[in-house]
């Protein structure tokens, strides 16, 4: 390990010997990281919550830990570590490290002594080959994981929906935040504003929401509606020219329709003039 | 540093000729010669401690001299004193030199001797050189006391006061021999009367550089301060000890660690250096409270207590 000594000076091999152990810690520690990262990219895929900021928490959280457990490992005195691995040299090394500057006959022979029993230390010694193997292992599975479930809609497995209406009874029975006005869910109404079956203005506190930038999917009649474009009701248009003060059904027309549309909606659109025109 | 060992490895042989086991209590006096301080040997009368030293003084090539104290030994009988002389017709003091101008001197049962003769001894050990009237006179170098001491037969005895024996190094404790130790001691000195010959190991100035390097040999930082934190846990232990040991019992303890590894070959000292030589040289510096002893412990075991806690 040490045998390519640059100035035969026991400075350098102590400086190589941290420099050799610090490398090996850093590989370890590397691997930890990249699991903590990979765990934490599969964790936010499977429950769907992969988005960009969390996606930066996972990398804080990775580079958190890397900092952290690479400051512990480079505090280690590894002059101890080498001692502690090999028996022969307890003490020795600590006692010509405290020494490095000192000139005379006994400590001169100390560091040429530390120097040779330095050749023998085997750099492979520090690696923990099974740990090693067994972090690769894992950081390559976590990999393949990943790959496997990316073109798979996690969301709409099975179990994932059975998890996740379980999770969803959980919540509604002990709700942790104040309750929200329950959002458009593409029910039975066909009018694109809520659920309710009277009114066409459905709840005002729906009519609130125009102020947040929503896209609603109208399934029934296949149009986006823009929530943001929604205006007040304006009694010109609905009492001026725009409209007839009488509707005539042609017979034809009527049943082209009545063969188009279906018979409910036909009733709510009709419902709707109704209340328009009564004001 | 493997010159050394091998060195010292075959000053054991040599001492092996003579003496038959005891290789701590040899190791130990090494220490203390090469940390160029003092021993105090305690032992029980018969265990070869002066035949260790007189054996050591030979093998080092160095000015061998025996104190036997006595009640009645007076300073002046150790130091040495101006006894008149007449010279072509001229009468005139000249000094004497007493028994403590050697390299290694062996103050035999040292708590026998009152204190005033036991301060002049110490004086000599400490500043390594004597004042007799108005003059000062420097001791050769190297300088040793080893002192022994009987822990029975209390009676008649002024035991050295803590103050005074914080000057020695070391205590070291002179046990009897195992059961084969003991045969091969009666196997030796029933059947050969020959004294066998003794090959000189080291003279006065390899003594003196490994002194040096004895200094020379680098300890870690880290163990350094365990020394320091054992010394202060001693002072800080009040549960079983009343006086803790000293600072200089901290230079001792580092500087024995260091001998000791010279001495076994290696060029930094280990913790099992330190905890070896804690032992000898705590021992004599810490007093127990009344509630240790009361439970009947040593001071060995209150050393024991402090390395266990030691982290």
């Amino acid at each position: 390990m040490f045998a390519k000594m640059p100035s035969n000076k026991v400075r350098e091999a102590l400086k190589e010997v941290r420099f050799s152990i610090n490398k090996i810690f850093m590989l370890d520690i590397f691997l930890e990281t990249a699991i903590v990262f990979l765990l934490g990219y599969l964790l936010v895929s499977v429950s769907g919550l992969r988005t960009e900021n969390s996606l930066l928490v996972i990398s804080g959280i990775s580079i958190l830990y890397f900092i952290i457990f690479s400051w512990r490992k480079i505090r280690i005195n590894k002059i101890k570590l080498v001692e502690k691995k090999f028996p022969k040299l307890k003490e020795k090394i600590t006692t010509a490290s405290d020494y490095v500057d000192e000139d005379n006959d006994v400590v001169k022979e100390l560091h040429k002594e530390v120097i040779t029993d330095l050749n023998d230390v085997d750099e492979g010694s520090f690696m923990q080959d099974k740990a090693v193997f067994l972090k690769s292992f894992i950081i390559v599975g976590i990999c393949f994981l990943i790959l496997f479930l990316a073109p798979i809609n996690i969301q709409k497995l099975p179990i994932v929906e059975q998890i996740k209406n379980i999770a969803d009874v959980n919540i509604k029975i002990t709700p942790i935040w104040p309750q929200q006005p329950e959002p458009y869910s593409g029910g039975p109404s066909s009018t694109g504003l809520g659920s309710s079956k009277d009114s066409i203005y459905g709840q005002k506190k729906i009519i609130t929401l125009g102020n947040i930038q929503q896209q609603l999917d109208l399934r029934a009649t296949s149009f986006e509606l823009n929530v943001k474009d929604v205006q007040d009701v304006e009694e010109n248009q609905i009492f001026g020219d725009a409209f007839p003060s009488e509707i005539v059904a042609q017979s034809s027309v009527l049943s082209e329709e009545e063969q188009r549309i279906p018979k409910d909606q036909q009733e709510i659109v009709k419902q709707y003039f109704r209340i328009s025109a009564e004001g | 540093m493997q010159n050394y060992k091998k060195n010292f490895e075959e000053l054991y042989g040599e001492i092996n000729k003579v003496i038959v086991g005891q290789n701590s209590v040899v190791e130990q006096i090494l220490i203390s010669i090469l940390c160029d301080g003092n021993a105090l040997l305690e032992g029980y009368p018969g265990l070869a401690k002066t035949l260790i030293v007189r054996t050591l003084s030979q093998l080092l090539d160095l000015k061998f001299s025996r104190i036997q104290n006595t009640p009645d030994l007076m300073p002046s009988d150790i130091t040495g004193t101006y006894i008149i002389e007449e010279q072509s017709g001229k009468r005139q003091f000249k000094f004497h030199p007493g028994p403590v101008f050697a390299n290694i001197v062996l103050a035999d049962e040292i708590n026998r001797a009152t204190p005033k003769t036991q301060s002049a001894l110490l004086e000599a050990m400490q500043e390594k050189q004597v004042t007799v009237g108005n003059t000062t006179f420097k001791l050769d170098l190297p300088f040793f006391v080893l002192a022994t001491q009987n822990p029975i037969e209390q009676e008649g005895t002024y035991p050295l006061p803590e103050a005074q024996s914080d000057r020695f190094l070391l205590k070291i404790k002179v046990e009897y021999p195992t059961f084969e130790e003991e045969l091969e001691i009666v196997n030796k000195y029933t059947s050969d009367i020959k004294e066998p010959r003794l090959r000189v190991m080291f003279n006065k100035t390899t003594l003196l550089n490994l002194q040096a390097h004895t200094r020379e040999v680098p300890i870690a930082n880290e163990l350094k301060q365990k020394v320091v934190k054992l010394i202060e846990s001693s002072r800080a232990n009040k549960e079983i000890i009343e006086y803790g040991a000293s600072p200089r019992a901290s230079i001792g303890l580092i500087l024995a660690s260091k001998a000791r590894a010279l001495i076994n070959g290696r060029n930094y000292v280990s913790i099992d250096d330190i905890k070896t030589m804690a032992y000898p040289v705590m021992r004599h510096r810490i007093i127990l409270n009344f509630e240790a002893e009361r439970k009947g412990m040593t001071t060995d075991d209150a050393v024991k207590q402090l390395l266990d806690k030691m982290k």
